[in-house]
């Protein structure tokens, strides 16, 4: 009895020791597809330099990001042609802890930014694996969409994206396990890492309406209790807190708590509908008699409508809070300009979760899409480092 | 039925703490402490550029080419705002205005202002008209009607030239507007659309000094109009609208 005891204590504690699936996954594809990359620029530039390497995958936002973990925000806007741009625009948190990594490691803030964002794909990913309820397909399709697919680039050099979806995850992790306290503290780091940050104090108060629906309660209670949830009004408190702080510090450094905001007009950006900026955006290669190709314009456009349709699938999952905040996640930007929607799409966590387990349900499809990405990711990697608005 | 939930008390007070801090960021919001040049191009939006930090040093009488191979005074000190950086086309307006800043001693004497200049439109457009504004002063308008290049000759009368007052160092400062028609509405980032005019190069001389070296009769490109240059001397390069 005592062996049997010993014997069945001995395999607990040594499948314990096991790493599970999900956690090796995302580090495997990650070194995989650093190797692939590193593989396509060698064979495309001839240069050896892996710091040459980093260095030209450093395109576009990935240089104001590591200038400011490097010299801070900038004094008066004198950046572009017209002189009216400087770093406000971006929010601190990635910057702030590329700027800790750099202090601890003595890295540069290039190769200790792109080490970081590695690591935070890999954590984001693997955080992301409860969202999956246990559907190992649709998991890897994530997985491989994150470290080989077409935009894999954000997720390997000096770009919010990685940190912005390990957020997402956690926050949405803690909602399914009803910490809404802790969600609401994730929220606050994801309101200091990008202003759509703010979109999840809604999805706190949906996730809590759907979670007391589900046990039974009712529409008219929920809000008839809703005063009582001392909870649930600190969650949805704490998560202005990040975005608060870079208002702060804006008031302080420049005289305008909304600089970052009031910045956007350098890269034209101004709050209108974002409906008609959709619509706009859609037409204007038709209306330059461009009917062969896919205009930068509109790649954008069909990125937010793919964003908003899968906003929809989700909601028709019922996974409101989701659907809430990543529809709101396509049109906030949507409504300042189409430009770099695709970034912003690619960036909303639950967007790449729901595309994954729904691409995921059809085997054939699954098997279709990896070598697709796989090759999307080899074919515009040279176009990403060319500077390609396309992408950006 | 839903599980019975117990406030607690340090969620309140947490609360109110945020909210207290929430309440000096919205007044942050609210007052913001920035320079009118800043309050009115992001904030109100009431201005189309930015003013750069320059030095505003001109070499008086001295040409200055904002094109990179040609002769003439190079450094951009006077490019203040609404114009882009030099360039092989010159350097181009965007948004209502341009405007060029010369902080300057003058002498006792008028001016006589010169340029190169085109503008993005052609014979097929209507005519695009662009004023010359020195100190707030009308001196001048161009009339665009293809894209061929504009020779602008205009006079500034010395009260026009001082109305800019002066500099911390004495210099005069002259500031010389270039203000653009719009030329389509406003697109997704809710800029109004107007024509882009493209100088190539500007002189500002001491009228005494160009009548001196000829540059009056020498050219007969004028092609300002409407310009109230009552005070300007009789010998007056302006030309009526052909």
């Amino acid at each position: 009895m005592d062996e049997t005891f010993a014997r069945e204590k001995a395999a607990a504690h040594r499948w314990t020791w096991r790493i599970p699936g999900y956690v090796l996954l995302p580090f495997y594809l990650m070194l995989i597809g650093l190797g692939l990359r590193y593989a396509v620029y060698v064979r495309t530039t001839g240069h050896w330099g892996f710091n040459d390497y980093l260095r030209a995958l450093c395109v576009y936002d990935c240089n104001a990001y590591e200038r400011l973990a490097l010299n801070g925000y900038e004094g008066r806007p004198s950046g572009f042609d017209k002189g009216d741009a400087n770093n406000w625009a971006f929010f601190p948190f990635y910057s702030i802890l590329v700027w800790v990594v750099n202090k601890i490691t003595g890295l540069s803030m290039l190769v200790g930014g792109s080490i970081l964002t590695c690591l935070l794909t890999v954590w984001a990913a693997i955080m992301s694996w409860p969202l999956f309820d246990n559907r190992f397909r649709a998991y890897f399709l994530f997985c491989f969409f994150l470290f080989l697919g077409p935009f894999s680039y954000y997720f390997s050099t000096l770009y919010t994206e990685a940190l912005f979806i390990l957020l997402t995850a956690s926050g949405f992790v803690l909602l399914k396990q009803r910490d809404y306290v802790a969600a609401g503290a994730t929220g606050a780091l994801m309101s200091a890492t990008r202003s759509t940050g703010l979109l999840f104090a809604a999805a706190i108060l949906i996730a809590a309406f759907q979670h007391h629906l589900r046990d039974g309660g009712t529409v008219g209670g929920f809000f008839r209790t809703l005063w009582r949830r001392t909870d649930l009004l600190l969650a949805v408190a704490l998560v202005p807190i990040g975005i608060c702080c870079f208002a702060i510090y804006l008031w302080l450094h420049s005289g305008d708590a909304l600089a970052f905001v009031h910045i956007q007009r350098a890269w034209g950006r101004a709050f209108a509908d974002p409906f008609n900026n959709l619509y706009l955006t859609m037409k204007l290669q038709f209306d330059n008699g461009n009917y062969s190709t896919i205009s930068t314009d509109l790649a954008f456009g069909l990125a937010a409508i793919a964003g908003m349709a899968l906003s929809g699938v989700m909601a028709w999952k019922g996974r409101w809070d989701w659907a809430i905040f990543s529809l709101f996640g396509v049109l906030l930007p949507l409504s300042t300009n189409a430009y770099s929607m695709l970034r912003f799409v690619v960036g909303l966590g639950p967007v790449l979760i729901t595309a994954a387990l729904l691409f995921a349900r059809w085997k054939w499809l699954f098997y279709l899409l990896l070598p697709a990405m796989l090759i999307l990711d080899v074919l515009l990697l040279p176009t990403w480092i060319g500077r390609s608005y396309y992408l950006m | 039925m839903p599980p019975l939930y117990r406030p607690r008390a340090w969620h309140l007070i947490a609360v109110a703490c945020i909210a207290v801090f929430d309440a000096v960021v919205l007044y942050m919001v609210l007052f913001p402490q920035v320079a009118p040049d800043y309050r009115a191009y992001y904030i109100t939006r009431t201005a189309s550029c930015f003013p750069r930090i320059i030095s505003g040093f001109y070499p008086l009488g001295e040409p200055v080419s904002f094109v990179p191979d040609r002769n003439g005074y190079k450094l951009d000190t006077i490019r203040w705002c609404g114009f882009m950086p030099p360039s092989s086309t010159g350097i181009r307006s965007f948004g209502d205005y341009g405007i060029l800043r010369m902080q300057v001693p003058l002498p006792d004497d008028d001016l006589l202002l010169t340029f190169e200049s085109w503008a993005n439109t052609d014979s097929s457009k209507p005519e695009r008209d662009v004023d010359v504004v020195v100190n707030g002063e009308n001196v001048g308008t161009l009339e665009f009607t293809s894209s061929a290049r504009i020779n602008g000759k205009m006079i500034i009368p010395q009260t026009i030239a001082r109305l800019g007052g002066k500099d911390s160092h004495g210099n005069d400062i002259v500031e010389i507007k270039f203000v653009v028609p719009r030329t389509g509405p406003p697109g997704t980032n809710s800029e109004p659309v107007t024509l882009q005019l493209r100088l190539e190069a500007l002189r500002l001389t001491p009228l005494k000094q160009a009548v001196d070296a000829g540059a009056l009769e020498a050219d007969d490109t004028v092609q300002s109009k409407g310009a109230d240059l009552s005070s300007a001397p009789a010998k007056s390069a302006k030309k009526p609208k052909a």
